[in-house]
């Protein structure tokens, strides 16, 4: 996890006033599976264009395997696999023509061709549909496929752009699967996405955008400790007076509490045993009380603090 | 090589059906209007008129007249009625009513010829003064007869006789340089004009759009190729796919020239692949345009039935209008078909103002050529 496969420095892309990237940075090493988060808009799709130098962009510098990223870096794109948001495959193809297609762009040799295509078809789990036409294939197949088609040229990075909008949860966990085990057979993996969730499942490494700049960057937990929140402890209670929520909020560790007549929510920023302590409160009071949970931050607690709103809507 | 594949997987898997149909209703429409309109201009056939009589007269002779002329025309009856005779005119359920007069056959004798008959018509139609003619000519023939001195009955019978003699009609080339004209090879050309843009719009045209549909065309750039190399390939495929539709095309032709391309037939060959060249220019134009399936359908008939409309595909240039003419010189099939129609059609033409069609026709596609790369780049620098 040494060498740099991928280093982005000061870019800056500009759609007339808009600045879809302010001066981004980024660095991803060999064997990581690196996380693009953000909102929609936030420019991760346009960061992944400049990078394949799709777009054109106005300012800073792209390499790749060490090299300069430009146009017609065709012994770099060789070693790149895409795999875009919109399944891009033709409808007149079927199954195996697709992927033999795909991997005939970037290998010549029909044998070596023959045999790479039968590993992405065995990779995916599409044995059974290698003479299907993509318009008989579920949306989980066909994101397969669209997979199979971008990685069958076994290439050293593979760039996913959103790969599972739209699938169904048991397609998106044999997507997910397949990413981990595809590094874990050497690739370098960049995945944008705007689920957390998946970003936290998969990545090793996460930037976090917004409005074309990244706002912070680190491992999953790196994140999570550069915020405040470190325990959000909720409990289903009725009838607390102010004087029971005043002596919640001063208990150490707890930094802010909020009870709005059904639900107690307090925030705690580091500290152990926070909710024993505070359930030592409520038995003190003689206060009886329902459901007790309590919750760990997330990406989205993170990108809360830092910009001062959600992540995403609840989907 | 890969992507030229494509191109002809994508061709035979999504598109076949539509080229066939194209070529089949193409082979036999050719086959309906080569042999359909071979005829066309070298047939006679006289008119019949629907004549009804009223013979005041009810002589010999006055009959006689009626069953003469009613051996090539139809006799109608009608009653003797102002306002059902006028309806009848009008309605043209008789061309003209003739009255022979009471005392025809006297006067006739008597060569007093001036009021034998009372003609009523609707109108002065060229049936109507055939009829006129005839009459005239039938009275003075009598005439001579009883001048040369048979009696009526005789003078009847003779100048019947001799007026039932049908004249022979030929039909004359004043030209005498003239060579055989191959009218089918002429018409199957023609009509070839229409095949030619409908099928290479509606396919070439879908392709191109579908091998640079944007995520496609995404993920192509993404890779190992370089885009010039699968410009190059597409393009490839394109002028292969043009020049075996045109080779199935004139294959086809050859039924129509007995077997055989020879002489200026080759010109014909040479109209109808500059042409092809044409129509495919105007396809790739119109796959710079990001336009559905459905879309392309509809252009394909716009363009290519317009056109033949416009153009003289369909109806003969020297029926259409001069303002219509004016406006097809805007279009390549215009020039093809004159081209065509002079080369097939006459044989007296000088190869130079061919040629100059054909440098016409050249240039319509290199502008369409020349407009394909205008748009393609300023669509390339938009985004």
């Amino acid at each position: 996890m040494e060498n740099t496969v991928v280093k982005i420095s000061s870019l800056v892309k500009r759609y007339g006033d808009l600045v879809a990237l302010d001066h981004l940075d980024l660095e991803i090493k060999e064997g990581e599976i690196f996380g693009l988060l953000g909102p929609n808009g936030s420019g991760k799709t346009t960061t992944i264009n400049c990078l394949l130098s799709l777009l054109t962009f106005d300012k800073g510098e792209i390499e790749i395997f060490g090299k300069e990223m430009t146009p017609s870096s065709y012994d770099i794109k060789k070693q790149i696999g895409v795999i875009m948001q919109n399944v891009a495959v033709f409808e007149e193809l079927n199954v195996y023509e697709n992927i033999d297609y795909f991997c005939g762009l970037y290998i010549r040799d029909k044998a070596e061709r023959k045999r790479l295509v039968e590993e992405a078809i065995a990779f995916t789990g599409l044995e059974d549909f290698k003479k299907f036409s993509p318009k008989k294939l579920s949306g989980g197949l066909l994101r397969r496929l669209n997979i199979a088609c971008g990685i069958a040229h076994k290439p050293k990075l593979i760039i996913l752009d959103e790969p599972t909008v739209a699938v169904d949860p048991q397609s998106r966990n044999k997507i997910l699967e397949g990413i981990q085990e595809l590094n874990k057979n050497g690739a370098t993996i960049i995945y944008t996405s705007h689920y957390m969730e998946e970003v936290e499942q998969i990545c090793t490494r996460i930037a976090i955008m917004d409005k074309g700049k990244k706002i912070a960057e680190g491992t999953n937990d790196e994140l999570k400790r550069m915020i405040k929140n470190t325990e959000t402890i909720n409990i289903e209670v009725l009838g607390l007076d102010e004087k029971i929520t005043g002596e919640i909020s001063a208990l150490p560790h707890v930094y802010n509490s909020e009870y709005d007549g059904a639900k107690l929510t307090v925030y705690c920023s580091g500290g152990k045993h926070n909710l024993i302590r505070v359930l030592d409160v409520l038995q003190k009071n003689d206060i009886a009380f329902g459901r007790v949970y309590s919750e760990l931050p997330t990406l989205n607690d993170v990108f809360l603090e830092i910009t001062g709103k959600a992540l995403r809507d609840k989907e | 090589m890969q992507v030229f594949n494509v191109f002809f997987k994508v061709l035979w898997k999504g598109h076949r059906v539509p080229i066939i149909i194209y070529t089949v209703i193409f082979f036999v429409l050719a086959f309906m209007f080569a042999y359909m309109g071979n005829d066309s201009g070298q047939m006679f056939e006289q008119t019949e008129l629907d004549i009804c009589f009223f013979d005041e007269d009810n002589s010999a002779e006055s009959r006689s007249l009626i069953d003469f002329i009613g051996e090539n025309n139809n006799i109608v009856t009608l009653e003797n009625n102002d306002d059902i005779i006028i309806d009848a005119l009008y309605y043209e359920r008789a061309d003209c009513v003739i009255t022979i007069k009471k005392g025809y056959a006297e006067n006739l004798a008597s060569g007093n010829t001036d009021k034998l008959f009372e003609m009523r018509k609707m109108h002065n139609g060229y049936s109507e003064i055939l009829m006129d003619m005839f009459l005239e000519k039938y009275i003075s023939t009598v005439s001579a007869y009883i001048s040369a001195g048979e009696n009526l009955s005789g003078a009847v019978k003779n100048a019947e006789t001799a007026l039932s003699e049908k004249a022979e009609i030929n039909f004359a080339n004043f030209n005498e340089n003239d060579r055989p004209v191959n009218y089918t090879a002429m018409i199957y050309f023609r009509y070839l004009s229409y095949i030619l843009l409908a099928v290479l719009i509606n396919t070439l045209s879908d392709i191109i759009i579908e091998m640079n549909k944007k995520d496609l065309r995404f993920r192509t750039d993404c890779s190992g190729i370089k885009a010039s190399e699968y410009t190059f390939l597409i393009f490839a495929g394109s002028i292969v796919f043009v020049l075996l539709i045109w080779f199935i095309f004139m294959l086809v032709g050859m039924y129509f020239t007995d077997g055989i391309y020879s002489g200026k037939m080759w010109l014909a060959v040479l109209n109808s692949l500059i042409f092809a060249v044409a129509a495919a220019a105007i396809a790739i134009f119109i796959s710079c345009f990001s336009i559905g399936g459905n879309v392309i359908t509809f252009l394909t008939q716009i363009i290519s039935l317009g056109m033949s409309f416009l153009c003289g595909v369909f109806v003969d240039q020297s029926l259409l209008s001069e303002g219509v003419l004016k406006a097809a010189r805007f279009l390549p099939a215009y020039w093809y078909v004159k081209a065509n129609d002079i080369i097939l059609g006459s044989s007296a033409f000088e190869t130079s103002e061919i040629i100059s069609y054909l440098l016409i026709e050249c240039g319509f596609a290199a502008v369409f050529v020349v407009l394909t790369v205008l748009v393609r780049n300023y669509r390339r620098t938009a985004a």
